[in-house]
């Protein structure tokens, strides 16, 4: 049929490469002039906290961070199932090229949140349920990066991969949850970290354009990424 | 179905019998790691009795996890699986069985031993019965999300401790189920919670992972 | 410690893992396009 025709022309690694060199640029573009926007917007425009002082712009960082590194875990997932469906290498190539930006924005989320805690709780680590969380995810990453560097062969390295991925994916709200759960358990009502003050829409509006940025960001490095691939494999 | 299931069951029960030292070991190992707890953290009572619970559960995961290795590598080793895989029979119904015979014989004995660890903690007399029935809900799941793993790791250099990488991070809400049941209770709050919800995870881990365990063998061995 | 000094590391740790990245890619890219160069179509 026509239109099956149509949907995986661009699933040829061929088709594909200047299709994503294109993307790449033109995000990398709007991803530098957002985060210019965004550090404006957080670090000039919005006024100091009355509790936290000047720390508090850390959020700026430390959330789109953590809204990427679980977004991206989610993509990555995705493709591996499609992967796995379709059987196109390229999507396979897709996931396994979102893994290090996603592990990357998951340190980025742990790092920030870890300075943010020592002037504001006293301590580098907090047990919170989003910080703790997160560092669950970074072992996610990694296990997925390792388990596709553990396996010579090409293809069984692919799947094998990619059915990690999507099992994890699986865990990751049960995951979130129970370490939720267990969070209020063991810190009683302490305020947590990640309750950020009441969010002014200033705040709101640095931190959607930082995320943004983070995106397009990540499209970017992706594409690049997958690029390279392609020059590899093929 | 029933029959393939109970015949594998059998075999592999038998086959472990015959290597009674390998599943004697990771039993034991279970027992050392518990012991190690007080010498690292010093033996006062009031800690001991606190950290119970989270050290026993530690302790069986990573005991469930290093008995993982055993539980296709013989059978991939001597061209059984490849007979599996070949077979009439569902690979689903194949792997659960397998999964259920390695529960028998490497968790439920934890489950067992477990009180006696809880004894050198000095664990309240009333939280036995939740610990072992956090046990016995919990060390199903990891045997069943563990051959995941095992599945997806068979024959890799290096798969025991790739396998730990893979296989703990999922771990993570059984272990919090099963210890924050025991320490509910403790606290006086009732366990039903986190028991029942473990029993969803059973649920949920039974259903599923037949399914992701068979896709992960096949991909191993293509 | 100031919070100046949180700021700036933050900010600057991931400004410099970004840009570590970003480096890293590019010279990838420079590695593989030499390398599909060189062979024969």
């Amino acid at each position: 049929m026509d239109s099956s025709i149509r949907w995986f022309w661009f699933a040829s690694p061929q088709t594909f490469f200047p299709l994503a060199g294109t993307i790449a640029r033109w995000c990398a573009a709007g991803a530098a002039l957002l985060a210019v926007a965004g550090l404006y917007v957080g670090l000039v425009v919005a006024p100091t906290d009355a509790q936290q002082g000047e720390v508090y712009r850390i959020i700026f960082i430390h959330v789109p961070a953590a809204w990427m590194s679980m977004f991206i875990y989610l993509v990555m997932a995705g493709w591996a199932a499609v992967g796995l469906a379709f059987n196109t290498r390229l999507s396979f190539m897709l996931a396994q090229a979102l893994a290090p930006t996603g592990a990357l924005f998951t340190f980025i989320a742990l790092w920030t949140g870890s300075l943010w805690g020592r002037p504001t709780w006293g301590t580098y680590w907090v047990w919170d349920a989003r910080l703790t969380s997160e560092l669950i995810l970074l072992f996610l990453y990694l296990g997925f990066m390792a388990l596709h560097a553990a396996i010579d062969e090409p293809r069984r390295a692919d799947r094998a991969s990619a059915l990690l991925a999507i099992v994890g994916a699986v865990n990751v709200p049960i995951i979130y949850y129970s370490v939720q759960w267990w969070n209020t358990l063991h810190q009683g009502a302490s305020v947590s970290i990640t309750r950020a003050p009441s969010m002014a829409a200033i705040m709101l509006t640095g931190m959607l354009l930082m995320a943004l940025a983070f995106w397009l960001y990540s499209i970017a490095a992706v594409l690049v990424r997958v690029r390279c691939m392609i020059r590899e494999r093929v | 179905m029933l029959a393939v299931a109970r015949a594998v069951v059998r075999r592999d029960l038998l086959l472990a019998l015959r290597r009674r030292s390998d599943v004697a070991t990771a039993l034991l190992f279970f027992v050392i790691v518990a012991s190690l707890f007080p010498l690292g953290v010093g033996a006062e009572p009031n800690l001991l009795r606190s950290i119970a619970p989270g050290v026993i559960w530690v302790a069986a995961l990573l005991s469930s996890m290093l008995s993982l290795g055993r539980l296709f590598a013989a059978d991939h080793a001597d061209g059984t699986l490849e007979q599996m895989l070949l077979g009439a029979a569902p690979l689903g119904v194949v792997v659960s069985a397998k999964s259920l015979a390695h529960w028998l014989v490497s968790g439920l004995p934890l489950v067992a031993i477990a009180p006696f660890i809880a004894l050198q903690y000095d664990l309240a007399p009333g939280l036995y019965g939740v610990l072992a029935l956090s046990l016995l809900l919990g060390t199903p799941v990891l045997s069943l999300i563990g051959a995941i793993g095992a599945a997806l790791t068979l024959g890799l250099r290096g798969g025991g401790v790739l396998l730990a990488l893979l296989v703990l991070p999922l771990y993570v809400p059984v272990l919090i189920l099963g210890a924050g049941a025991v320490e509910m209770a403790g606290a006086g709050l009732g366990p039903e919670g986190q028991l029942l919800l473990l029993g969803a995870l059973l649920v949920l881990a039974a259903a599923f992972s037949p399914w992701a365990i068979a896709a992960a063998l096949r991909i191993s061995m293509e | 410690m100031s919070h100046g000094f949180f700021i700036w590391a933050s900010y600057g740790v991931t400004f410099a893992a970004l840009a570590l990245e970003v480096a890293l890619l590019l010279r990838r890219s420079r590695n593989s396009t030499r390398q599909a160069d060189k062979m024969p179509e």
